[in-house]
């Protein structure tokens, strides 16, 4: 068995014996978490606040996820296993607040919450489009003709257009869930509806679509209800790019009446215990496959690999950018360069590869075959479920970010996203754009319109409440610089970041930036915590003359992590304004130098200091919330996860401090290395707690 | 007994339309009576009584209980096709009531504007045997709608979109065979606006909106119209077939729902090639598929007469060939939708109508140029007797055999006889 494939066992026992625990004995003593979220400045009760909680020990949930929204009184109220936590408290309009939280068991915990402000008000406005009293506002779809004339697409199967002088007619009806267009003239749209690709024409003239043509179907559908066709962008040849997703298996409906030939199996077979934690798969044929359908009308299955291809984007360079919705496989949200024949990470749809389909490749071969993430999109954040990434090609009418990516997401969320290459290959930084100012949820189409502005259509119907929360709006720039982070760009020993204004002299001081660092596990979960979380020191800044530019040099820079950019508060613009964002998530696929692996690594040297002598009834709580779920309250362990007894005579605390140290600190066999979550002082603390409880008598360790 | 006892009902519903006249033409004019509730309606109904005149060439009285001053209503509702009833017939002797209840009870049209159950004293249950819902306060407070949205119907032919900005009564408790027509939203919530409901072997249309206000709105006064029209049976001029890609039952997803003006429904399978089925009645119920994440199929109202279900049932070159079909998109001329398909190479296009009864399907075929045959494959019907036209019959098959192209038939016809 490899390496990843012992990994990947072992998550599972990891989460089945955290679910088995979440099913008796844990959910039993879940801990009633509540309080209050309120403006920092007012003390008013926020309303529209929700507290967010991620942790190992909420497995069995979707994306290990517990949510609670605030009620009127800005009061939250949450049930959760006792266990370590990234929480996270967001409210629109709001700084958030993002940390760990370790809930013990006990007693119900009461905390309130204090969110400051969002500063930058007032740079972006968002603006509410009317819409014909007859138009089923669940837009799903926005794009522009060449003549400028808005075109707009619904849930309900129309497409609508809005000429210069505001007025809507409807150009089509009877499609079957409009998802995405493009506007290629005045008389022609192409649309995605669920099972076909589609191009409507108005051929007599009277402003009306009088053909239907279907354009592209060669893709299976079942009925599922999560079985989406996403899209659309349209390069400068006239290629038209779309993907399908996979249907929520086991989950909804799946009728006989299907369209190509069904395979159900799984390519590759969850082993762990229960129920398939995500049950996305492609079960039809090209399911999680992304498609190019020429200008000439030749449909050509382009990439494959993805979950649920959600955004689907062409740059002005005519690549492909694809983002893909967190659950298994893909750890997070990611945006992806997507180009032809690679395989982007889910293995289901290697089921209609003639190459893999018969191959079972196993978790490494499947590692060495998927293409990185170009951006990461963290979880908390930066959203659920992002959407259509569109370029700011508006030649600076949309503020300072020309040629970055916009792109939505089903939460009031844009987010920005600046690209480099890289050794040749594309990476970049994330950023969160506009938080609030009256955006809503369910904007996952976006598209520039001649005015300079960005317009974002917005459904959610059925997937939450939808009051308030459907339609169209756009983004328009007040013409006021914003302050903000523009660039963050990889260098030898750090980054280099750019502001859009020049800032004060904070932005040399050092303590005022905050870099860490973590990992996704590639894995069949639905979706993956941070793994290998630490602080990465800011060794020195170099702020240059103009105010505008900073480099940051870290004591470590190694590839394949996420790197987390915070800007501390003392960073203002020279005119005193705050950041209307002070934070980027970096994905470093790759170094300057084109490494792609991580070497050696003296943080955890530095991690490795004690400071005060271990604490056993410190270790104990320690071993509670990180251990007990493989090792057993008893320390007996257990055969079927394959942990060891430490109170056996052959007790592995026969061995010495240092060699246990170090297991705890980098892993062995099946245990993961806790050496980046968890402080040198806790392993030791855990260690005297495993002496002083388990070990055998007489099991004295070895010199 | 109890044949006995249909007969004879059979006999006064006989003799009943006998003396009305219903069955005449379709081509003569629709004979519309009003009915107001009291003196004050019957003026505020002016306007909508003059316009179905003028308008839509309607034979057309406005009456009313003795007590308000309208033409005699017994008499005005044993001559006419279609009653309008304005919220109800309010007040009425024993003679009049009895003539209401012999109206609604004999299965003519009907139509009501903002029916109102305290506008039928002598009717207890009007609104839940009648109209088929419970009354209930104004919808959202009386807050003005934000969205107002026509299902597909022919009562809605030419009406792209209808407006009201009034307090709108709420209506619950809807009986199973109702089919909502028009909604109406206001945040969150929706309620009711139209339905149509088939009842007593007659066709009943409720309006929820009806105003003075409205009576005078020329948008209004065509909805009426037409609600008329179809609640007698009459086609309607300005419909056009209904056509929605949505998720059928026992279709393939993305199936097509179509209803013709007159009748019937029918869905379309491109994935497997042919009708899965035709019903008599109006369209589908897409509020399954649209209100929820997990939606549920369209559902259909009305009999399903005619089922296949082999795949493919078009082949070219013998019909035991493998499928391939290929299904290309349609074309609306002037509204009516001509699908396009290449089977094994050949160009073949289909439109469809109503057949030889209004509740028959005709299915009309143009093959374009090609040496490969085509081969039907019928399956065996027990509610329907299919007539083709343009091909050689061999049985349980006919093909088509003519290089240069050219049409053929297909006549669906309902055996039961139809449904009013």
């Amino acid at each position: 068995m490899s390496a990843s494939m012992i990994w990947i066992r072992m998550r599972l026992h990891v989460a089945l014996a955290v679910l088995l625990l979440a099913g008796t004995s844990a959910l039993a003593q879940a801990v009633r978490l509540s309080g209050v979220v309120r403006d920092a400045d007012t003390g008013t009760p926020l309303r529209n606040a929700q507290v967010k909680l991620e942790g190992a020990a909420l497995a069995g949930r979707e994306n290990s996820q517990a949510i609670a929204r605030v009620n009127a009184q800005g009061a939250y109220r949450l049930e959760v296993p006792p266990g370590e936590y990234q929480l996270w408290v967001l409210a629109p309009d709001y700084e958030e607040v993002g940390t760990r939280w370790v809930v013990a068991p006990g007693q119900p915990v009461e905390r309130d919450f204090e969110l400051g402000k969002l500063s930058g008000a007032g740079v972006y406005k968002v603006e509410t489009l009317p819409l014909p009293r007859a138009m089923i506002p669940e837009v799903s779809g926005v794009a522009f003709t060449p003549q400028g004339t808005l075109v707009v697409t619904n849930r309900r199967g129309e497409v609508w257009m809005r000429n210069a002088a505001g007025d809507w007619r409807r150009f089509a009806t009877g499609l079957y869930e409009g998802f995405g267009l493009v506007a290629p003239g005045e008389a022609e749209v192409l649309v995605i509806q669920r099972p076909e690709l589609t191009r409507l024409r108005d051929s007599d003239g009277d402003g009306i679509a009088d053909r239907y043509e279907t354009v592209a179907d060669q893709w299976g559908i079942t009925g599922n209800y999560h079985e989406f066709t996403y899209g659309l962008a349209r390069d400068g040849k006239g290629n038209v790019y779309f993907g399908s997703g996979m249907v929520s298996y086991g989950r909804g409906r799946e009728i006989p009446w299907a369209r190509g030939e069904l395979q159900a199996a799984q390519y590759h077979p969850w082993t762990g215990p229960g129920n398939v934690p995500d049950g996305h798969r492609s079960v039809a044929p090209l399911q999680g496959w992304m498609f190019q359908v020429s200008a000439a009308g030749r449909f050509t299955p382009f990439a494959f690999g993805f979950r649920q291809p959600l955004g689907v984007g062409v740059s002005p360079d005519d690549e492909l950018f694809v983002s893909d919705v967190s659950g298994a496989w893909v750890p997070t949200s990611t945006l992806m360069h997507v180009e032809r024949d690679g395989f982007y990470g889910h293995p289901d749809p290697l089921k209609w590869h003639p190459d893999y389909k018969d191959r079972k490749l196993s978790v490494d071969e499947l590692r060495a075959l998927r293409r990185p993430p170009t951006v990461y999109l963290p979880r908390g954040l930066m959203g659920t479920s992002p959407g259509q990434p569109v370029w700011d090609t508006t030649g600076g009418r949309f503020g300072p970010y020309a040629g970055q990516i916009f792109l939505g997401d089903v939460t009031p969320l844009l987010m920005r996203v600046d690209l480099e290459k890289v050794a040749g290959v594309y990476q970049g930084a994330a950023f969160p754009f506009l938080r609030g100012g009256g955006l809503r949820l369910g904007g996952m189409h976006n598209a520039f319109g001649p005015d300079g502005a960005l317009y974002v259509a917005q459904t959610v119907r059925g997937w939450m409440s939808t009051e308030g929360n459907e339609g169209l709006q756009r983004v328009v720039w007040s013409g006021e610089t914003p302050v903000d982070l523009l660039h963050v760009k990889l260098t030898a020993r750090g980054f280099a970041l750019r502001y859009t204004t020049p800032m004060n002299v904070s932005m040399g001081d050092a303590s005022q930036y905050q870099v860490k660092r973590f990992l996704y596990n590639y894995h069949p979960l639905d979706g993956s915590l941070r793994v290998s979380e630490t602080d990465v020191p800011v060794t020195r800044v170099q702020a240059s003359a103009d105010g505008l530019g900073v480099e940051v040099e870290l004591l470590e820079l190694q590839p394949g992590f996420v790197y987390e950019l915070n800007v501390g508060r003392k960073v203002l613009s020279r005119t005193g304004r705050p950041l209307a964002n002070a934070i980027a998530y970096y994905t470093a696929n790759r170094l300057l130098s084109g490494e792609t692996k991580p070497g050696p690594s003296r943080l955890q040297a530095a991690a490795a200091q004690v400071a005060r002598p271990p604490d056993a009834r410190r270790g104990e709580e320690i071993f509670r919330l990180n251990c007990v779920a493989c090792h057993m309250p008893d320390g007996k362990g257990s055969k079927q996860i394959g942990t060891p007894d430490y109170t056996a005579a052959e007790s592995p605390l026969k061995k010495p401090d240092h060699e246990l140290l170090a297991i705890i600190a980098g892993g062995k066999n099946q245990m993961p290395a806790f050496g980046n979550v968890l402080p040198a002082q806790s392993i030791a603390d855990v260690l005297a707690y495993l002496r002083k409880a388990f070990q055998p008598p007489g099991a004295r360790p070895a010199p | 007994m109890k044949l006995r006892r249909a007969w004879w009902r059979a006999l006064i519903v006989l003799v009943f339309l006998g003396a009305t006249g219903v069955g005449r033409a379709a081509t003569s004019a629709l004979r519309v009576t009003l009915v107001a509730p009291d003196r004050a309606a019957a003026s505020e109904l002016a306007a909508l009584h003059s316009a179905l005149i003028s308008g839509f060439g309607f034979e057309t009285v406005t009456a009313g209980a003795s007590t308000a001053g309208a033409a005699p209503l017994a008499g005005a509702l044993a001559a006419t096709d279609v009653a309008v009833f304005v919220h109800g017939p309010g007040a009425l002797d024993p003679a009049e009531a009895q003539a209401v209840r012999a109206f609604l009870a004999a299965g003519r049209g009907c139509v009501v504007l903002g029916g109102a159950g305290r506008a039928w004293p002598t009717e207890p249950d009007f609104e839940t045997q009648v109209l088929g819902a419970r009354a209930g306060g104004a919808f959202a407070d009386g807050a003005a709608l934000t969205l107002i949205n026509l299902f597909p119907h022919p009562i809605f032919g030419g009406i792209p979109q209808f407006d009201t900005e009034l307090r709108i009564p709420l209506f619950t408790s809807l009986a199973e065979d109702v089919q909502m027509i028009m909604e109406g939203t206001v945040g969150e919530a929706t309620a009711p606006l139209a339905w149509v409901r088939r009842r007593a072997g007659g066709r009943l249309v409720h309006l929820v909106p009806a105003e003075a206000r409205l009576f005078r709105d020329p948008t209004y006064q065509r909805l009426v119209a037409q609600a008329a029209l179809w609640a007698a049976g009459r086609p309607i001029p300005a419909a056009r077939p209904a056509v929605q890609r949505t998720f059928m039952p026992e279709a393939t997803p993305g199936s097509f729902a179509i209803t013709l003006p007159n009748g019937p429904g029918l869905c379309l399978d491109p994935v497997r090639g042919g009708v899965n089925y035709v019903w008599e009645g109006d369209f589908v119920d897409l509020r399954p598929r649209w209100i929820t994440k997990e939606g549920a199929p369209a559902r259909i109202f009305g009999e399903v007469f005619y089922r296949e279900k082999a795949w493919q049932p078009l082949r070219a070159g013998a019909p035991g060939n493998p499928p391939d079909f290929q299904f290309r998109g349609y074309v609306l001329r002037d509204g009516v939708p001509e699908f396009h398909y290449v089977i094994g190479g050949r160009d073949v296009f289909e439109t469809f109508a109503s057949g030889r009864q209004p509740g028959d399907l005709l299915r009309r075929f143009r093959v374009g140029p090609g040496t490969a045959p085509l081969w039907l494959n019928l399956e065996p019907q027990t509610d329907a007797e299919v007539v083709v036209s343009g091909l050689e019959r061999d049985g349980a098959r006919a093909v088509f055999a003519v290089p240069a192209g050219g049409e053929f038939t297909l006549e669906i016809r309902r055996r039961k006889g139809l449904i009013p």
